[in-house]
């Protein structure tokens, strides 16, 4: 009994360390490799509390294994989008100009009561109210209620991280030569862009990429 | 970033840390299995004697490596290996029957053992 005890407790302070060590993303909504990691490490480390025979290092060094994994694929996300989008999917619109996006609905296996349950769950009880809505990655469905379309208009990232994003750019109606053309009026480089994000009437906010630790003001067109 | 590197050393350490164990294990095995031969030709020879000595050897070779391998090796499995060998002594005391089938019983434990730590397709899946 002592046994348990004391294994228990060396793999909660374990897996406590391991969980600060992936970082604060673990805290919020979960990214699929993320809910992997969770469900895996939940349960292994039960293997050698409940069973005795099993030495405790292979409780240990699974737990290791995986959360090295998940740090060194999470950087790899950062700097490669393909990889990000293979790893996490991408958001998806189901909801567009107060429009409902049957097919995308049914690709991603969302009902019409999962899609409504989650417009309640953003306060919204009325698909009048609702302008656009997206389920992002983590499973979760932002919405752009029509009542906030006329204060700003909905913006999106176009640019990431030094790379176009050519899905986003058509969703506004803009081509890469668009976001191309902003860059060279304003001397930038887009490998020097950190964020730039655009709406359909073409408005658009740039944050470039921090040197020096120094941060950087918005460019506004 | 310091994560990223934290993590890849601690890959590398785990990939090392489990080369090791194998080559280990391994090592640790045939040095026993080697004693056992000996304790089998010895006792073929009728040297009951000198097997027994080489069974009290075998013991403390055992108790010394088991040790390492509590780590790495299911303790049940280890027990089971441990039961046997202290077996042999009385076994060959008594000039009982089966102790060659204790000797290859044992052999075959410290074989399943070595396997088990070898990263095979078989025992992957």
């Amino acid at each position: 009994m002592s046994i348990m005890l004391i294994r228990t407790f060396l793999l909660y302070i374990i897996i406590l360390f391991s969980v600060r060590f992936m970082g604060k993303r673990q805290m919020g909504e979960l990214q699929p490799s993320e809910l992997v990691i969770t469900i895996l490490i939940s349960n292994i480390v039960t293997q050698p509390i409940e069973n005795e025979n099993i030495p405790i290092l292979m409780g240990i060094l699974p737990i290791l294994a995986l959360i090295s994994f998940e740090v060194i694929i999470s950087a790899i996300s950062m700097k490669s989008g393909k990889f990000r989008q293979i790893i996490t999917g991408r958001p998806k619109v189901i909801i567009c100009n107060g429009h409902i996006d049957q097919k995308t609905l049914k690709e991603l296996r969302f009902s019409a009561e999962d899609m409504l349950a989650s417009l309640r769950g953003n306060d919204i009880f009325s698909l009048e109210d609702v302008d656009y809505a997206i389920v992002e990655t983590t499973g979760s469905v932002s919405v752009y209620k029509k009542s906030d379309s006329q204060q700003n208009e909905m913006q999106t990232a176009v640019v990431i991280d030094g790379k176009y994003r050519t899905t986003e750019l058509e969703f506004i109606g803009k081509s890469k030569k668009w976001a191309e053309s902003i860059l060279n009026k304003k001397n930038l480089q887009v490998k020097n862009i950190y964020l730039m994000m655009a709406n359909t009437k073409g408005e658009y906010d740039i944050i470039k990429k921090e040197e020096n630790g120094e941060s950087n003001d918005k460019i506004k067109n | 970033m310091t994560r990223l590197k934290i993590s890849i050393g601690i890959l590398i350490f785990l990939v090392l840390l489990s080369t090791f164990s194998a080559v280990s294990s391994k090592k640790i095995c045939n040095e026993l299995y080697t004693q056992l031969e000996q304790i089998e030709e010895t006792a073929e020879k009728n040297n009951t004697d000198e097997a027994i000595k080489l069974c009290s050897t075998l013991q403390e070779t055992w108790h010394n490596k088991k040790n390492f391998l509590i780590f790495t090796i299911r303790r049940d499995k280890l027990l089971n290996t441990e039961e046997s060998i202290q077996k042999l002594q009385s076994m060959l005391e008594s000039d009982c029957d089966e102790f060659t089938a204790e000797i290859e019983s044992i052999k075959l434990m410290l074989d399943y053992i070595v396997k088990e730590e070898i990263p095979s397709i078989k025992n992957i899946l």
